[in-house]
């Protein structure tokens, strides 16, 4: 079978696609979540953006519970380590979640304006809360964190709520949830008509923009002003300047993620009016390109310590057995090709544009 | 080691949060089921009303559903941000089934719930048919692999201890699979999610009938669920039965705590249906038994001994000792101090290590324990015995008067006289509604706080298992969680009761009671 490296850079590389399938599905109906209440203005609107991700909103969120789970599973000591550390912006991201399912499912039932009201900035709640916490938390990464293992290999936690928001975690939580925007409005601006579709090309013009400049913000603080992890030759954790970037000197071909990131907001904000399809396209790649220059700034490292350096973990101290990986490498072998496939007939099935009419003919079996 | 009460704190939580999403979980294993029935005789008779019935549960279904999907991602974030350790030092094995579990059935039913709600008019029969077949084969699947890692918890097989990484791994998962209470947990755990869904409609549905409203819709809805509960909870109790036969042959201590058997009693033992188990005192005061039946029930046999507590409590001693050696060899092997024959010691003696760690509750140099605190880290495994010898009780006697009432309603709802001229077994029906909680909650409560002290059985004690948190952390996230659980659920219960009273009429069709008597007003 695969040596245990071979496998540690496989499941690397497959949460990183877990988390990219989480963003392309997950992150459009967050981001319709988010601009929600703004967008559209009457009830019989926001049942129509609603209704665009209505059937599709479960099963995205599985990509997250599967991400999660994989971390689990995968790197056991860094799912507890980490989530752990972030344990307020998780407890918060929770708390709200709640309302976002509940949102969808409830808030057709009752038609009453206040009920609907209520559940629209649960909506909301539910959807720029988590986004901007996941953000912040992929930027503390890039911070390092204050933990050390004990002698049974224990991972003693000290974080306080308040040291996650430095300026970097901020703009990467700004970043993220802009980015999640820009995808919602695209998607939706596919599947809907009208004064609605119009007002959408002004959230994806702002929300490019925003994600444009959040990103090389990011981009010229990693390379200017912070220290990042290196690992050197005798696999001894550094901290070095400028650190982070440099997996781009030892593998030039990473830089073309951050291009490619760079290249799809600009697309998305130059063509916002006219071109939903290569919008919304462009949206994706923006997508792909910022988590993996995320991920690939990081490699080999998770979650750095910033009090004990060289317990820092990595995809190669903190994942599993080579068997268990294995064993799970079968499955997703298996497994994950299906869920493409009838994840795509679902969406084929239910694909088209959403209308006043359509909405008012299916009154009661519409969200 | 963290603080008293961050551990009370930290399992209070699971506790709360386990026991609420079980709340919606077995409802909803029942219901998917229910409603691929029902949609499949719709798709064999072609008769609306089948189609109606699919519908209108399925509203109900969606309510509960939208909960049970709320309420279950606070469990997957939980294992990480509170039990930090238990999900380093098992991960490794416990993860594996979680992660199948996504990839395998979670998908599946998320997916597919999708279409079932709004592929009616996007789909052809056959298709929304299959749609919501997936629905009910994915959540099913989910509770398989959900009650692998589960079992795995009470009888961890298939997995070895490495001192290198200090943790858990695993070595095989067909008998991580084929775990014997794995099987056994699966069948009994999705029966009574069937029975629930039964009892769900049956009680409903006599609701209906009793107030004279939509009788062939709720006739019709109450046959299924009769046969159908009927069946499950038969299941329920004979898998039921095999737990006793599996816990008496694996999880010892957690049947003598059950049955309250303070003394090895000579074979074959008798059942203690009744009495009051004294902690103190280790003795049952008013014990009614029925001889034999606990040596049947549990070994299968007329001549084995069943093992009580105290006796329990003495080989457990032994293993604490054995415990602090392989601790000792451990931190030995950790330095680089150990010799050859220390690891080969080791590795015989490593599957107590567990055992050695309970000491870690009453001092930091689990080597150096005095005779006190063997004695007193022996005491606790010993799980909350009154406790267990009552919600088991409760948990049994809600499933016999069960058996009761689906047994009836089955029996006269095929008879020559309407069912809904039988306002007593409606009745009976109605009133039973709140049975499988009952009876789901009581046997979570049997099957994991009897697990105690251990969070992994004989590997891992729930006292190491947490997050280096502080207590502040956990009143903050424990007063969050009950503040929102108690909205949602007022919220959750205030539409459910809104959409059972409308009955069948919420689906505007125009055939049903609310809307015929608009009808007639006008």
């Amino acid at each position: 079978m695969l040596e245990l490296e071979t496998l540690q850079i496989i499941w690397w590389a497959l949460i990183c696609v877990l988390f990219i399938a989480f963003m392309l599905t997950s992150g459009f109906d967050t981001g319709i979540g988010i601009i929600l209440p703004f967008a559209a203005k009457t009830d019989t609107e926001r049942r129509i953006l609603i209704n665009v991700l209505a059937p599709h909103w479960d099963g995205n969120q599985v990509w997250l519970v599967l991400a999660i789970g994989a971390i689990f599973a995968a790197w056991p000591v860094i799912y507890g380590t980490s989530f752990s550390l972030f344990y307020f912006p998780l407890m918060l991201a929770l708390f709200c979640l709640f309302f976002r399912p509940l949102g969808f499912d409830y808030r057709g039932k009752i038609d009453d304006p206040r009920w609907r009201e209520f559940w629209d900035w649960g909506i909301f709640t539910g959807s720029i809360f988590p986004t901007f916490f996941l953000g912040l938390i992929i930027g503390n990464l890039f911070i390092g964190l204050p933990f050390a293992m004990d002698e049974l290999h224990r991972a003693m936690v000290s974080t306080t709520f308040i040291s996650l928001f430095n300026p970097f975690a901020i703009l990467s939580g700004i970043f993220c949830t802009s980015l999640l925007v820009l995808h919602g409005a695209s998607y939706s601006k596919m599947r809907t008509d009208d004064a609605l579709n119009t007002r959408l090309s002004k959230f994806i013009k702002a929300s490019s923009l925003a994600s444009l400049i959040s990103f090389i913000l990011m981009g010229l603080l990693l390379w200017r002003v912070m220290d990042g992890n290196t690992v050197n030759t005798t696999a001894l954790v550094e901290t070095t300047k400028a650190g982070w970037l440099n997996n781009y000197q030892l593998y030039p071909n990473l830089a073309i993620a951050p291009t490619v990131g760079i290249l799809g907001l600009a697309t998305a904000y130059l063509f916002s009016n006219n071109f939903p399809l290569l919008t919304f396209l462009s949206s994706c790649i923006a997508i792909i390109g910022s988590i993996v220059t995320a991920a690939g700034s990081l490699f080999p490292f998770i979650v750095p310590s910033s009090i004990a350096l060289q317990d820092s973990l990595t995809i190669f101290n903190g994942s599993s057995s080579s068997y268990a990986l294995q064993v799970m490498s079968i499955a997703a072998a298996f497994f994950i090709p299906i869920i493409f496939i009838y994840t795509a007939w679902c969406y084929r099935k239910l694909w088209g544009k959403l209308t006043t009419r359509f909405i008012q003919e299916n009154d009661h079996s519409l969200y | 080691m963290s603080p008293d009460d961050v551990i009370q704190l930290s399992r209070m939580q699971f506790a709360i949060t386990a026991l609420f999403h079980f709340i919606f979980v077995p409802l909803t294993m029942g219901l998917s089921f229910l409603l691929a029935i029902m949609e499949s005789v719709y798709v064999m008779t072609g008769k609306q009303i089948y189609k109606d019935m699919v519908k209108f549960w399925g509203k109900l279904f969606a309510i509960n559903f939208a909960m049970g999907i709320t309420t279950g991602i606070t469990l997957e974030f939980q294992f990480g941000t509170n039990w930090a350790y238990y999900s380093h030092y098992v991960g490794d094995v416990f993860g594996v089934p979680l992660a199948i579990e996504g990839m395998m059935a979670f998908f599946l039913e998320s997916t597919f719930v999708g279409l079932f709600f709004f592929g009616w008019n996007r789909l052809s029969k056959l298709q929304h048919l299959s749609a919501t077949w997936m629905v009910a084969i994915g959540s099913n699947l989910s509770a398989l692999w959900i009650l692998i890692a589960n079992a795995w918890m009470q009888h961890p097989v298939g997995a070895e201890f490495n001192y290198e990484t200090m943790r858990m791994e695993l070595t095989s998962i067909t008998e991580l699979i084929l775990n014997p209470v794995a099987q056994v947990k699966f069948i009994h755990t999705v029966s009574a999610g069937y029975v629930t869904g039964s009892m769900f409609v049956l009680s409903i549905s006599a609701w209906y009938m009793l107030k004279k409203r939509d009788l062939a819709f709720a006739h019709r809805s109450f046959a299924i669920a009769a046969a159908f509960g009927l069946a499950a909870v038969g299941s329920v109790i004979v898998l039921g039965d095999e737990s006793g036969y599996e816990a008496g042959q694996i999880q010892k201590m957690k049947l003598a705590a059950v049955e309250a058997e303070w003394e090895t009693e000579e074979a074959p033992a008798a059942f203690t249906v009744f009495g009051f188990p004294d902690r103190e005192a280790q003795e049952t005061h008013n014990a009614v038994k029925v001889p034999y039946l606990l040596g049947i029930i549990a070994t299968r046999s007329f001549d084995e001994e069943v093992k009580g507590i105290k006796d329990l409590v003495a080989e457990n001693k032994a293993k604490i000792r054995e415990g602090i050696h392989a601790y000792r060899l451990l931190i030995a092997l950790k330095e680089g101090t150990a010799s050859d024959v220390d690891e080969t010691s080791f590795e015989q003696i490593k599957e107590h290590l567990g055992y050695g760690l309970l000491l870690k509750k009453y001092t930091d140099s689990v080597v150096d324990a005095t005779e006190e605190q063997i004695q007193l880290a022996a005491l606790d495994t010993v799980p909350n015995v009154p406790v267990l010898f009552w919600t088991f009780r409760v948990m049994v006697a809600s499933g016999m008067w069960m058996l009761l009432v689906f047994g009836l309603s089955f029996i006269y709802s095929n008879t020559k006289k309407h069912i809904s001229e039988r306002p007593l077994i409606l009745k009976l029906a109605l009133y039973s509604l709140p049975l499988p909680w009952v009876a789901s909650e009581a046997g979570w409560i049997v099957a994991e706080y009897g697990r105690q002290p251990w969070s992994i059985g004989g590997i891992l004690p729930t006292n190491l298992s947490t997050s280096t948190l502080t207590a502040n952390d956990l009143y903050f996230s424990l007063t969050g969680l009950i503040l929102f659980y108690t909205l949602l659920f007022v919220v959750e219960m205030f539409l459910m009761l809104k959409y059972t009273r409308l009955g069948p009429s919420s689906l505007h069709t125009g055939r049903y009671h609310f809307e015929k008597l608009e009808k007639a007003e006008k």
